[in-house]
């Protein structure tokens, strides 16, 4: 038989409930026979071969497809597969009355009504995931600077009755919010793809301040922050607040650092804001050159040979522990590299006689540099 | 020449993740056996006893110990990298230097009182090639018949007055 290489669309039109992933070799959905609806998941490793081609249905498909087993394996294609188990079914139907394990009328029309609106609004390589009888889904949206933006929401089994529920986004809380408004799946993703295209210059501003500067916090810059920590000098740091929505307001400033720093820099900064104001041509990292009237911003050097690799815990080694937030960077010496998790550190400072802990912190020696450290204790430690 | 007294700094409150010290220890061997220091050779065969290793030690080239091989036995409890590992040279050849005790113990302060966890068998590796690189006459400690008959087993034990700090 003759494989043509419009199969995947053919069978993509006979059989709207079935999706298939980026190299076709899983197609997942329901499968018509009258006015009932399979659950079927098959996996074709060598499409459009059938070679080792295998599929999962609920037991009663099973047991009416077993007797037939010799007549699947000699299918040579996937739609003549397809066809091949809707035949058996249709045949198996007209003698048997329906069993249990079969869907619901609710359901299948909670599926459709899902599949309808994910077809109306979006190209299928968008969609990643469908789960849990369709109530999950997982989207994906990349924008025009190549970032890749994940969207994972859930909706009742009365969709389109009830609330979208956003499981997983990275997207400042102020869209989110926003987002968490809207009743249909369609509308969702419009809005999402929308605050994303808006979002796009406000990243840029990030991404450059990221390149030019020592960001302190977040350690790890996500989607969502919209502040940074920078440093400024050694004595010296700065949290700015981004009203990502709104580039020609300068952001807020927080000064941190030695009372005696804090107060010089910000008699500098509020000083020549007035002056000469924050100027929109030039970019974050200028500005506030000119404003702390400071040759450039400390970049991040490391002249210490690192143990392990960026982002581990100097003490476990390690990065991701399970309910522990990631390492971050607890020494202020600027020179040292260290990153600790929270609960080492701690661990190791109270262990050590001669640091002096306080009610709600304890201080003592960065393990690394040795520079002078604290940190906050929690309410467990 | 400095002079210290040692005072242990470690007090017992330990709160212990056992997995998470243990995957530091496998990690460092794997990276030791992956990139050793200089002269320095890991066995990827530590037994089934991961808190026990033996690692051996090349004297370098250019130096008093050139030609000269040595192992090393690291010691960990459960404490650690809270707690420094147990260090000492073993077995028929010990290297004869101001700072290493007959019996294999080694004066070196970051194995006691200038310990942290951000320290590692590597790091630890690396100071004791240096020490021993750095030696410019062959000779054991002043008072070597005396500690090595009077010392506890464990050189950790051991209240270190740290001879000088530039070997």
């Amino acid at each position: 038989m003759v494989i043509t290489v419009q199969e995947p669309s053919v069978i993509c039109g006979e059989f709207p409930s079935i999706l298939h992933n980026e190299d076709y070799t899983i197609w997942e959905g329901h499968l018509s026979v009258e006015v009932n609806q399979f659950k079927i998941k098959m996996f074709i490793p060598s499409y459009p071969l059938m070679t080792d081609a295998s599929f999962e249905c609920t037991p009663y498909i099973k047991s009416c497809l077993q007797s037939h087993v010799d007549n699947l394996k000699k299918c040579k294609t996937l739609l003549n597969l397809l066809y091949c188990i809707i035949h058996i079914i249709k045949s198996k139907l007209a003698i048997a009355t329906l069993p249990k394990d079969l869907w619901n009328g609710n359901m299948v029309k909670l599926s459709h009504t899902v599949l309808m609106e994910l077809e109306k609004s979006l190209s299928k390589e968008n969609v990643l995931e469908i789960k849990e009888s369709f109530k999950t889904v997982k989207l994906k949206y990349n924008d025009i600077d190549g970032n890749e933006h994940i969207l994972l929401f859930n909706v009742t089994s009365e969709y389109p009755k009830g609330n979208i529920n956003i499981l997983e986004i990275d997207l400042p809380l102020e869209v989110v919010e926003s987002l968490a408004k809207v009743n249909t799946i369609g509308q969702l993703y419009d809005l999402f793809k929308q605050s994303i295209d808006s979002l796009l210059p406000f990243w840029r501003i990030c991404k450059n301040l990221d390149e030019k500067s020592w960001v302190v916090e977040p350690s790890k810059p996500q989607k969502r922050d919209v502040y940074r920590r920078i440093l400024i000098s050694e004595y010296l740091s700065v949290v700015l607040t981004f009203n990502p929505f709104d580039l020609s307001s300068y952001p807020d400033v927080k000064f941190l650092g030695s009372m005696k720093a804090v107060a010089e820099g910000k008699t500098k900064y509020i000083r020549n804001l007035e002056l000469f104001g924050w100027k929109e041509e030039v970019d974050v990292a200028e500005n506030l050159i000119h404003l702390f009237e400071i040759e450039k911003l400390p970049v991040k050097v490391s002249t210490y040979e690192t143990i392990g690799s960026e982002n581990e815990c100097y003490i476990c080694f390690m990065n991701t522990i399970e309910n522990e937030e990631p390492p971050s960077k607890w020494c202020n010496n600027p020179q040292c590299s260290s990153w600790y998790h929270h609960s080492c550190l701690v661990q190791w400072l109270q262990m050590v006689v001669s640091c002096a802990e306080l009610s709600d912190h304890i201080s003592g020696t960065c393990p690394y540099c040795g520079e002078k450290l604290w940190c906050q204790l929690r309410k467990n430690d | 020449m400095a002079l210290r007294f040692s005072k242990s700094k470690h007090n017992t409150k330990v709160i212990l993740d056992g997995e998470r010290w243990e995957r530091r220890l496998q990690k460092e061997l794997m990276s030791l056996i992956k990139e050793p220091p200089p002269g320095v050779v890991v066995d990827s065969d530590q037994g089934e006893n991961l808190s026990l290793w033996t690692i051996k030690m090349r004297g370098a080239e250019g130096t008093l110990y050139e030609g000269e091989n040595f192992t090393l036995q690291f010691k960990f409890s459960p404490k650690y990298p809270f707690d420094s590992p147990e260090v000492t040279f073993i077995g028929p050849n010990i290297p004869v230097h101001p700072h290493v005790y007959s019996n294999g113990h080694i004066c070196l302060s970051i194995l006691t009182d200038d310990w942290s966890p951000a320290l590692s068998v590597q790091t630890v590796c690396l100071s004791i090639v240096s020490m021993l690189s750095s030696c410019k006459e062959k000779k054991r400690p002043p008072d070597n018949s005396f500690y090595v008959k009077t010392c506890n087993k464990n050189p950790k034990k051991t209240k270190w007055w740290y001879h000088d700090d530039t070997v």
